[in-house]
């Protein structure tokens, strides 16, 4: 019998809801909780031997602490697998069980997790561990436990895994040789003939594509232009008021600058979690230049600084926050009569 | 335009005084093919090997592959030897299956490829199931790398010919006729049926990094249109020695898989209407002249419905393979492209390094940097050391147990870009 | 006419005459195309794709790339090709000339000039 390490949050460990999310880690032996809908399927095969359960703001807020709780259980238990959530859209949720599978990879245990591909948790871990495809909330629990459960047996099995289309995870995004039946001038004819007929195909290379965004004109006359400056290198005031996040922001701030010549080292800081802010700290303008553009002002070069600064953290944000955010940054700034903008990244 | 390719079947080579042919087993007459390489003053020595499928070989740094052929009246190669340009494509060529001339000798420090006859690499290319007759050349002190690399393109050629005539008389054949008329007869025979051409991407750059069309150097080329059988007569010969894994060799050329893998399509759900030789340049200009012309002249002139492109080389080749494959996607013709991908020793990293939306249908021979461990094997044709710096090796390539580890880049013809291999890659 | 950015010192010597050779010996293959890039950002017209020839970058230490000497309207096509060229340089460990033989770096300099004096005659 091989054996299983599970891993869930308060509300399926049957603890309590949000006002529980703060429980620290604990073991139960056994299946405890969601850990039941998971057992039958592996009869004969595997045991889950132990439960852990662990509060959501808990484990996001001290996840060192949490990460060290992981991995005493994990000597103790030395499972085969570890199965964490699923965690369907929850966020916290979902970077826990991220977290948890991928300290159990860095053991040499093999993890599994199930999210909603919302998730933010998808992108930042699934490069690291497999991530099954599951429902957007826990009504998809009745598909997503055979889903995992099967993938695990095959894990546990060692058997060959289909693609990542077939299995249902969410691609790592790694690039594997593999041989084929034809050869590749062969497949190239099949794939033209499908192609010309509108028949399905499959691009054995899938291209990334974004939207290619056109330039606008230059503008005629900088030195009566007004010039707005916009950051994604997460630049807050300092101590964070707005609680700009760290990482997958949905929202952007507009920051009144009034007659400020630049942004006041000291004043000011970088919440993004992309880099090392040692250097945007010590000096925030490195990040978002608005002594340059105050300099530029005061030469004459630009017409005027629109004293805004608007900013967001542009680390791990989906495209389609990125896109309705540029929207509703381009609006304030067109109604403030802005013309030209320098957007920073990191 | 009608060829009839005569293609015998060679089921093992071996060494002797007279060159024969006896069934399926070539004779090959040591001394006389000594005498033939030597005719050339700029080489001063010359060692003939056999390695065969299933040997413990290794062949490195190979510079070229060539299958002997001979044509019963006219020149194969043309243009390479003799002071006319004839005309080629036409008549009858035999063609020696399952058997290849393989040149070897480092014509600068860190070329070419390898192949192994048996082991994990010899699966990777089609070369390590050849009967393949090896010629390592040394050149006199004097000649430059330009002039070596010349020298030793011929000399494979020229053998390649020589063993080739030997089966100009065997009876032994199996026949194929290509017969390619005019373009208005070939839309005409099938007007039902989907047009597709083939562009044929060359690298045209410098040493070693070069195509011949009928013996002269492709720089001096714009995208012509050539015939199929102009590919088996050999009027396409490759200079291109770096970069092994994703180059095109005189074999390649001689066999080129999509040419084969069209034919055999042709008739039935597709009309083949012409190949596009498209030269890949190093200036902007002249990049944008090629890409400008293969699309004008794939819907323009041949009035393609579809298309094929295949690849050559690494990094700027990717500009000319994506902006023709937009520019016939534009046109409205449906496009299939063949390439390598670079993602990485992890295969984590973006595959190419320039894209277009329309490349929506790519055929993937495979990460060329991937890594493979090869055992020593007991005999080796070439120069082990130059593995240090053949493309897709590195200093630490040697290990003291003697095994190897290479990127399968470096393997010949590991992921050939006309689709000559069974590797490609998928996402995990 | 052109402006000759180059860390191969045979190209240098070699292409004194086509233009205004700018030497930089010390430059690894991404410092000199950072230099290329500085001066296609602000107009100057690429000659070659900086990724020419097959050799990769973890492979010749030397580029040799030329611009038009004089700047114009910066271009977008170009300029795309030399943020992608350099992007695609982060998955290459580049090499490190100390190690590499006499011989070798001689052989992958004549390669260098053999693929860009093209452009001189092009």
């Amino acid at each position: 019998m091989k054996k299983i390490l599970f891993y869930t949050n308060q509300f399926f460990g049957q603890i309590g809801g949000e006002d529980m999310a703060y429980t620290e880690p604990q073991i139960f032996e056994g299946m405890h909780g969601s850990a039941n809908t998971f057992g039958p399927h592996f009869k004969d095969v595997a045991e889950i031997v132990a439960t852990i359960v662990c509060g959501d703001n808990f484990y996001a807020e001290n996840m060192e602490t949490g990460e060290a709780f992981v991995r005493q259980q994990i000597e103790k238990y030395q499972p085969d697998i570890l199965i964490a959530g699923p965690a369907f859209n929850a966020g916290r949720f979902g970077i826990a069980c991220g977290d948890v599978c991928k300290t159990a990879k860095a053991m040499g245990v093999e993890a599994i997790t199930g999210l909603y591909e919302e998730n933010p948790a998808v992108d930042m871990y699934k490069k690291d561990v497999y991530i099954l495809k599951v429902g957007k909330s826990a009504a998809g629990i009745r598909k997503a436990v055979p889903l995992m459960a099967n993938f695990a047996k095959k894990l546990l099995s060692g058997e060959k895994l289909g693609s990542p289309k077939a299995e249902q995870y969410y691609a790592k995004g790694q690039r594997v040789n593999i041989f084929c039946e034809k050869n590749g001038a062969e497949r190239a004819v099949d794939m033209l003939l499908a192609k010309i007929n509108g028949q399905p195909y499959e691009t054995e290379l899938e291209i990334s594509t974004y939207d290619k965004v056109e330039p606008s004109a230059p503008i005629a006359d900088l030195s009566k232009a007004k010039i707005a400056l916009c950051t994604s290198g997460g630049i807050v005031p300092m101590g964070n008021p707005d609680h700009m996040v760290a990482a997958t922001a949905k929202f952007w701030k507009a920051y009144e600058l009034g007659d400020a010549e630049r942004l006041e080292p000291g004043q000011w800081e970088s919440v993004h979690a992309g880099f090392d802010p040692v250097y945007a700290n010590e000096d925030p303008n490195r990040v978002a230049p608005y002594d340059m553009l105050k300099m530029l002002e005061k030469e004459g070069i630009i017409g005027s600084v629109y004293p805004v600064l608007c900013s967001t953290t542009g680390n791990s944000t989906s495209v389609a926050d990125a896109t309705r955010m540029g929207q509703e940054i381009a609006g304030r700034l067109v109604s403030a009569g802005v013309h030209g903008v320098i957007l920073t990244s990191t | 335009m009608e060829l009839e390719l005569r293609s015998i079947q060679i089921r093992d080579v071996v060494l002797g005084e007279k060159n024969s042919l006896i069934d399926g087993v070539l004779t090959v007459d040591e001394a006389g093919l000594k005498n033939l390489i030597l005719e050339d003053p700029r080489i001063t020595a010359v060692k003939v090997d056999l390695a065969k499928p299933g040997d413990s070989c290794r062949i490195l740094p190979v510079k070229d592959v060539i299958e002997p052929r001979a044509k019963l009246e006219g020149d194969i190669f043309p243009g390479v030897f003799g002071t006319e340009v004839p005309v080629c494509g036409n008549g009858i060529t035999y063609a020696l299956k399952g058997c290849a001339v393989v040149t070897t000798g480092p014509i600068v420090g860190f070329q070419e490829g390898l192949i192994d006859m048996s082991g994990p690499a010899a699966q990777y290319t089609l070369f390590s199931k050849l009967n393949n007759v090896v010629l390592h050349l040394t050149k006199r002190e004097d000649v430059d790398p330009h002039e070596h690399e010349e020298v030793v393109r011929l000399a494979g050629l020229k053998a390649a010919r020589w063993l080739g005539e030997i089966g100009l008389t065997c009876t032994d054949y199996e026949s194929a006729i290509y017969s390619w008329p005019t373009l208005a007869q070939r839309v005409a025979q099938y007007p039902e049926l989907p047009k597709v051409v083939y562009v044929c991407n060359c690298m045209a750059q410098g040493l070693l990094h070069d195509t011949y069309f009928y013996g002269r150097d492709a720089k001096q080329l714009v995208p012509t249109v050539v015939s199929p059988t102009e590919f088996f007569d050999g009027a396409v010969i490759s200079g291109n020695c770096v970069s092994p894994g994703s180059k095109t060799t005189t074999y390649h050329h001689l066999n080129n898989a999509v040419i084969n893998a069209l034919w055999a399509h042709h008739g039935k759900d597709l009309n083949f209407v012409g190949i596009i030789l498209n030269p890949l340049m190093v200036t902007l200009k002249e990049k944008q002249r090629d890409i400008m012309m293969t699309v004008r002249i794939a819907t323009e002139e041949l009035g393609a419905d579809a298309a094929i492109i295949s690849q050559e080389g690494f990094g700027n080749p990717t500009t000319d393979l994506m902006h023709v494959c937009r520019g016939l996607e534009q046109h409205g013709v449906k496009t299939v492209i063949i390439t390598n991908e670079d993602a990485g020793t992890d295969g984590m990293s973006e595959s190419l390094p320039d894209v277009v939306t329309e490349a929506n249908a790519i055929i993937s021979t495979g990460n060329s940097n991937a890594t493979i461990l090869l055992p020593k094997m007991d005999r080796v044709l070439g120069e082990l050391k130059e593995i240090e710096r053949v493309t897709g090796g590195n200093v630490d390539s040697i290990k003291s147990d003697g095994t190897l580890l290479v990127e399968i880049h470096g393997i010949m013809g590991g992921h050939n870009l006309q689709g000559n291999t069974y590797l490609s890659a998928t996402t995990i | 006419m052109f402006l000759i950015l180059t860390n191969n010192p045979m190209a240098a010597e070699k292409f004194a005459h086509c233009g205004e050779v700018r030497f930089y010996p010390e430059d690894n293959y991404r410092q000199l195309l950072i230099r290329v890039r500085d001066l296609v950002y602000v107009g100057h017209r690429l000659q070659n794709h900086p990724l020419y020839g097959s050799l990769r970058p973890h492979e010749t230490p030397y580029r040799t790339v030329v611009v038009s000497a004089e700047a114009s309207t910066p271009d977008m096509e170009e300029c795309t090709i030399l943020s992608d060229s350099l992007s695609r340089l982060d998955s290459f460990l580049l090499p490190d000339k100390n190690v590499m033989s006499e011989k070798l770096l001689h052989d992958y300099q004549l390669i260098d000039c053999s693929l860009v004096e093209r452009i001189f005659s092009a």
